[in-house]
């Protein structure tokens, strides 16, 4: 991202933490290692100076509201930053008259571990974030890669990249990065159409993997539940050690759990230390949802969550 | 162990690796680090599974080697007439050989010998893995920006507590028997083994010389370090951490050194056992009590106690520090937590007398 962008940035959060009353802000700024931005929490206008917003702030930031309840809180917020709000305000874990959110048209979030795979060492210098493409400048030479080939999965199926409903939105915004067209669809039926075999030992190799760290968890803005299903004694659901029975267990409750409430962040898989590829299961869940209820969460917000309300029309066929 | 008076260099030329762990696993359990997903993890080889020395280090420890996770305690059965019969599994007694162990690693070994070994009871199951495993080092050529072993007083061609160092060169690996034991487990590949020639002599010691002069930063002083930390249980750096730590347990198992567990009963009314499975004091559940209570509820409270752990409290009782530079929790943190960075801030502040 130009450096103008974050001076203009900075700049913003400084004047409404003033004019806004706001008791600090959650952005990001960079941290010890290369294309890794970490939340900064500024309450100040001197702390706002760090602050930085580019194609690697991917982790949601409402994951942190909780910790800053009933509190006049100010959110730097992505689209899926916002859905996420939408959900945790419906779900009545936050007031949306406490937070003031500033929105970033997002251009999409950039895979990290592809980019230094197949760039060993590259720095965030070396890289500039220009429209639908990035250059990199690798030992005197200019390498230009189209951005969208190296959009993390979720971004990549995203069509909600723009917050809607925000408190004020950054104009203009930091790219302009075209969107791919493809969805969650195209996902769910690259995985659909292999044979059954084939996807069992997909999973299989995939979560063989787990080693029940709970990062996709703990970095999740909608897993909120003062004691996860994991983490219960009486009676205990399931043990700590990473076994297969575990993993598959806990990995398919928490998807249960998230159905009609995942807003397809992405933050989970991107904070897997094992790159387990956790957008073959939310974006399953995210699209039956949608075929099945014409529903997105975070989006349709006059609109019941269609798993957690009950209507005396809803079908009956299959309740004998 | 018998160290050698003299250690003398053989090379392994690069298209007889395969045959060469196709010879130690003929004659021991070998264990390598596999090749799952973008990481490496120890695990027994096999020639169909592809394993890769060039991560450094493995992206998971070789402490995995020494704690299986889970580990079974023992196992029972009850019978038609109620009778219970209890079993434990045999110890390990036949000689294991891991192949490719960072030197971070081995000095982890000994942090975790601290625990299990010299608290006044002996671990008799981690004792049988402990002294039954032949360690068969691997010098770092590459060590990753992250790693800062040359910080906590070891560095990447350190042989401390090996029985064999490689060091790979393009054409190949050179083999250093540094045990008797060490010897006679590469002898069992002596014919694919030749002499080294004084210009891989020359090289060698090249490397080795990059590796010992290798300054990633200051050098830590951990009395100093000890003293800061444990006079900073009030300092707001602990809480602004705590701000953005996610709490989850990715730093405790990726670290070589943490070996905190819990106990697990698993199985149904005639069959089953109990297991050790590792645990992390990031977890809230860590420390809850029956009563529901809990002393470390708080993130900055836990992730206190880690750091204090590592850095004070084992300082104190006269054991290893609990962090040997490895650099795999700086990679993997999401939150990117850095523990240099607290031992840099700690090591900066004067010791509040």
């Amino acid at each position: 991202m130009p450096q103008p962008y974050n001076t203009y940035l900075r700049e913003t959060l400084q004047t409404l933490l003033r004019e806004k009353e706001l008791e600090r802000w959650l952005a990001f700024e960079e941290s010890s290692l290369p294309l890794k931005p970490r939340p900064v929490f500024p309450e100040t206008s001197e702390a706002c100076d760090t602050v930085v917003f580019n194609g690697f702030c991917v982790q949601n930031l409402a994951t942190y509201l909780s910790r800053y309840k009933g509190r006049r809180i100010g959110v730097l917020v992505k689209g899926c930053d916002r859905r996420a709000i939408a959900v945790l305000v419906e779900e009545k874990q936050l007031a949306r008259e406490d937070l003031f959110l500033l929105g970033v048209p997002c251009p999409g979030m950039l895979n990290r571990t592809q980019l230094l795979t197949e760039f060993p060492g590259l720095d965030a210098d070396q890289i500039a974030e220009e429209g639908g493409h990035l250059s990199l400048k690798i030992s005197g030479e200019t390498r230009t890669l189209q951005r969208e080939d190296y959009l993390l999965p979720a971004c990549r199926v995203c069509h909600h990249r723009t917050p809607e409903d925000v408190d004020a939105l950054l104009d203009p915004p930091p790219l302009d990065a075209p969107e791919t067209e493809e969805s969650f669809a195209t996902i769910v039926s690259s995985v659909g159409e292999m044979p059954q075999n084939d996807r069992a030992a997909l999973f299989a190799s995939e979560f063989s993997r787990c080693i029940l760290c709970y990062a996709c968890r703990n970095v999740c803005p909608l897993c909120y539940c003062d004691t996860c299903f994991t983490d219960s004694l009486t009676p205990a659901w399931m043990t700590a050690s990473p076994e297969p029975g575990n993993i598959f267990f806990y990995h398919v409750n928490r998807m249960m759990h998230m159905a009609g409430r995942c807003v397809a962040c992405g933050s989970c898989e991107w904070a897997c230390p094992e790159h387990i590829q956790l957008h073959l299961l939310f974006g399953k869940i995210t699209a039956d949802v949608r075929d099945l209820f014409a529903y997105e969460a975070g989006i349709d917000k006059d609109a019941p969550q269609p798993l957690s309300h009950f209507s005396e029309d809803d079908p009956d066929e299959q309740i004998g | 162990m018998n160290r050698l008076a003299e250690h003398p260099l053989q090379i392994l030329d690069a298209k007889d690796l395969t045959a060469f762990m196709d010879a130690l696993a003929a004659g021991f359990d070998l264990q390598v680090p596999l090749v799952a997903g973008d990481a490496t993890r120890f695990g027994p080889y096999r020639k169909d599974a592809p394993c890769d020395f060039s991560q450094t280090p493995p992206a998971h420890p070789a402490k995995t080697l020494l704690l299986p996770n889970p580990e079974v305690l023992f196992r029972y059965t009850k019978d038609a007439g109620g009778r219970i019969t209890l079993s434990e599994d045999p110890l390990d007694a036949d000689l294991r050989v891991a192949l490719g162990v960072r030197a971070c690693d081995v000095r982890a070994f000994e942090a975790l010998d601290a625990v299990f070994l010299r608290r006044g009871r002996v671990d008799t199951a981690y004792q049988a893995r402990r002294d039954s495993l032949c360690i068969l080092g691997m010098g770092c050529v590459a060590p990753s920006p992250l790693c800062f072993c040359d910080r906590m007083g070891s560095h990447p061609f350190d042989t401390h507590g090996m029985d064999a160092l490689i060091i790979p060169l393009t054409g190949g690996w050179v083999l250093e028997a540094l045990t008797e034991r060490g010897r006679k487990v590469l002898e069992t590949a002596a014919s694919l083994l030749r002499a080294a020639s004084a210009e891989e002599k020359r090289q060698v010691a090249a490397l080795r010389t990059k590796g010992r002069e290798r300054k990633s930063g200051a050098p830590v002083d951990f009395e100093v370090l000890a003293g800061t930390v444990a006079a900073s249980y009030k300092d707001p750096f602990w809480e602004t951490l705590a701000t953005r730590c996610l709490g989850c347990g990715i730093c405790t198992f990726v670290c070589p050194v943490c070996s905190c567990f819990t106990l697990e009963d698993t199985g149904k009314t005639l069959s089953g056992g109990r297991q050790r499975a590792w645990d992390s004091c990031m977890f809230p559940a860590f420390t809850r009590e029956a009563s529901g209570h809990n002393p470390r509820e708080g993130m900055d409270r836990r992730l206190k106690q880690r750091f204090f752990h590592k850095f004070s409290y084992s300082i104190e009782n006269g054991e290893p520090p609990g962090c040997v530079g490895c650099g795999r929790c700086v990679e993997k943190c999401p939150a990117a937590i850095d523990i240099r960075e607290i031992v840099d801030f700690f090591s900066a502040e004067a010791p509040d007398v």
